[in-house]
C-alpha cells in the first residue's frame, strides 16, 4: 500500500467532506450536507470523527436569529487530504503505465485517468 | 487498492470540489446583490452636487449601502473564502473604472450637453446613472473572470 495513502480518510462518507472543504475556507454545515447527498446526523457523526482525529475544526455561528455551524479543514487535513490524493494518483499511475507500454493490453484502466 | 477504486475515488474528489467552486462563484455577484450595489453607486454619486449637509448624508447612504450590502452578503454566503490578490485586484479595478466613468461622464454632460452642476438632472446625477448602469453591464465579464480565478486556484492548490 502506498505510504501516503490514509485508510481513515478513505471512508467514502470523509473523503467527500474534506473534498467539499478543500477549496473553500468555511463551510456551512448545511451545504456540506447536500453537497454530500446525507443526512445531518450521519454528516455530525462523520464530522465529529474528523474533529478528533485534527482533520476539521467546526465553529458555532453567533447569531442569535439563525444558529449556523461551519466546518473549515485544518491544515493538517489538508495536508492529508494532498497527500491522500497524492496517492490515489499514483496507484492510478502506476496501473496506466504497464498499459502503455503494451498497447495490445487491457485499456480499461488507462481509459478511465483522464478524468 | 483497486486503480478503478482509486480512480472512481478521484473523479469523485473533482465532482466535490467543482460543487464548492460553483458555489464560491454563485455567491460573488447574485442580482439582489448587484441590483442593490447599483442604487448605492447611483445614490452615492448623484448626492454629490446637492447641498450640504445633504451631499454628505447621501454621499454616506449611497456608498455605505455599496459596502454594507457586501458586507451582509459576506456574512451569508454559505462558502466562505479569502479573496486572493487577484480577486482583490479585480475589485480594486472595478472601483477605480468606475470612478473613471463618473469622472469623464461628468465632464461630458457639461461640454457636450450642458447639464448644470446643480438642479435636475444634475451632472452628478447624470454621471451617476452612468456609472450604475456601466456597473451592471460590467458585472458578468467581472463573474467570468472570478470564475476563471476560482478554478486557476483550485487546479494551483
Amino acid at each position: 500500500m502506498d505510504p501516503l495513502f490514509d485508510e481513515f480518510l478513505h471512508v467514502p462518507a470523509r473523503l467527500s467532506i474534506v473534498a467539499v472543504l478543500a477549496p473553500a475556507d468555511w463551510v456551512d454545515f448545511g451545504f456540506l450536507r447536500d453537497a454530500v447527498e446525507t443526512s445531518d446526523s450521519a454528516l455530525s457523526k462523520q464530522v465529529s470523527a474528523l474533529a478528533a482525529a485534527g482533520y476539521v475544526a467546526v465553529r458555532k455561528g453567533q447569531d442569535k436569529r439563525a444558529r449556523r455551524t461551519f466546518v473549515q479543514l485544518t491544515s493538517e487535513g489538508r495536508h492529508a487530504f494532498r497527500r491522500h490524493a497524492a496517492a490515489l494518483e499514483r496507484i492510478v499511475e502506476l496501473a496506466r503505465t504497464p498499459a502503455e507500454q503494451h498497447p495490445g493490453d487491457d485499456q480499461r484502466h488507462a481509459g478511465t485517468a483522464g478524468g | 487498492m483497486d486503480p478503478q477504486n482509486a480512480q472512481s475515488s478521484l473523479d469523485d474528489i473533482r465532482r466535490l470540489q467543482d460543487k464548492t467552486r460553483d458555489a464560491i462563484v454563485r455567491q460573488m455577484f447574485p442580482l439582489p446583490y448587484v441590483v442593490v450595489s447599483a442604487l448605492g453607486i447611483f445614490a452615492g454619486f448623484a448626492a454629490i452636487d446637492l447641498p450640504r449637509p445633504w451631499s454628505i448624508a447621501g454621499t454616506l447612504l449611497g456608498f455605505g449601502l455599496y459596502a454594507g450590502i457586501g458586507i451582509v452578503y459576506a456574512h451569508w454566503a454559505s462558502v466562505r473564502r479569502k479573496a486572493t490578490s487577484e480577486e482583490v485586484g479585480i475589485y480594486v479595478a472595478l472601483t477605480v473604472g468606475l470612478l473613471l466613468v463618473f469622472a469623464v461622464t461628468r465632464i461630458v454632460a457639461f461640454f457636450v450637453f450642458g447639464v448644470p452642476a446643480h438642479g435636475l438632472p444634475s451632472q452628478a446625477t447624470v454621471a451617476g446613472a452612468a456609472s450604475a448602469v456601466t456597473y451592471v453591464a460590467i458585472i458578468p465579464l467581472a463573474r467570468r473572470i472570478m470564475k476563471r480565478i476560482v478554478v486557476q486556484d483550485g487546479r494551483r492548490g
